[in-house]
């Protein structure tokens, strides 16, 4: 007569491992080099996901504001052209023009304040 | 002071359900008896990370929220800080896992009954043997099966599981099965266990699910470091 099958009972009678025991000190784990960890990852089929760092080229500058307003035709191309003969950029242009609207208007206050935003 | 790492370079495999479990499960143990749990999270969906911050975890579970450039770095200040840590990745072949695992003192490799899983799970564990190789560390890992059905074992299963074994492959006898419950944590915040019944279905079953797989984790933890295997 064939034997019956046992029933696979290991399981429920397992003990509860204690946390505590697992919390001593660990097995060494030896530093490795990255450079050749990359290599070794690469190898098999592990690569960088994260976009490489952009350089940031030139220096951080204090224009960091957008102003768009309208313009009459042919006007963006003078603007262009006069600061361009200056060898300046537009917003520079744009500074120069409105401080020397103020001083010629004698308007203190406000060329005050323009003094303390461009300090 | 074991470090446990999830891998698998393929998403949805369960990663995420394996570490907020076993995270979860151990910090519940070890509360009264002062032992703290990390959790790392270096997935950029920041799954573990928002189930940390859900509230409902017990108190000695500690976020550290990481990326590819500084995994290695957070692995080494978390083991410093706690007792165990248990690091959740991105479901990719990146570097971010394969730094991670050069860390681990056990990695589970978590996989569905199907061949894609099966064979991204391969692609894993050829990436352990290779670091092993460079490294002379034999990296400890074992397959665990995840999304299983109570009901049923589909061939397919069967069969991966049978390539795994004949291969010397270690698998988890048990499995994470699909239920609610392990979705319903992400929800909800906390453990399986603390889960409302008038909310979710099957917290129970789910509950001793979770029990077997942590305590399945932590035998092989006290083999892996009294010497007695090297995966």
């Amino acid at each position: 007569m064939a034997e019956r099958a046992g029933l696979d009972l290991d399981d429920i009678n397992d003990d509860e491992v204690d946390i505590t025991s697992l919390t001593g000190p660990k097995n060494p784990k030896p530093k490795v080099d990255r450079k050749e960890l990359n290599k070794v990852s690469e190898g098999a089929g592990f690569v960088s996901r994260q976009a490489p760092k952009q350089r940031r080229r030139g220096g951080r500058t204090a224009y960091t504001r957008q102003k768009n307003f309208k313009m009459r035709p042919d006007m963006p191309e003078l603007f262009a052209d006069v600061a361009d003969g200056l060898g300046i950029k537009d917003y520079e242009l744009l500074e120069m023009a409105i401080q020397a609207f103020l001083t010629k208007q004698k308007m203190k206050e406000e060329l005050d304040r323009f003094k303390n935003i461009i300090e | 002071m074991p470090t446990i790492v999830m891998a698998s370079s393929k998403g949805g495999a369960g990663k995420t359900t394996a570490a907020v479990t076993l995270a979860g499960e151990l910090a519940r143990q070890g509360l009264e008896k002062g032992v703290n749990i990390a959790l790392v999270d270096a997935d950029p969906n920041k799954h573990s990370a928002k189930w940390a911050k859900k509230g409902g975890c017990p108190e000695n579970l500690t976020l550290y929220e990481s990326d590819e450039a500084s995994i290695i770095d957070d692995i080494e200040k978390a083991e410093q800080e706690n007792a165990f840590v248990i690091v959740d990745l991105e479901g990719t072949a990146s570097i971010a896992v394969a730094n991670a695992v050069s860390r681990a003192d056990l990695v589970i490799i978590l996989c569905q009954g199907s061949q894609n899983d099966a064979d991204e799970a391969v692609k894993t564990i050829k990436l352990l043997r290779q670091q092993g190789k460079a490294f002379r560390r034999d990296i400890p890992y074992s397959v665990l099966f995840t999304r299983t059905s109570t009901a049923i074992v589909p061939r397919t299963l069967k069969f991966i599981v049978s390539q795994f074994t004949e291969s010397g492959v270690d698998v988890f006898k048990v499995s994470l099965i699909e239920k609610d419950a392990y979705k319903a944590v992400h929800s909800f915040g906390g453990i399986v266990n603390n889960l409302d019944p008038k909310d979710v279905s099957g917290i129970e079953v789910t509950a001793a699910n979770a029990k077997a797989y942590v305590e399945e984790v932590k035998r092989k933890l006290k083999e892996i470091l009294s010497g007695g295997s090297d995966g």
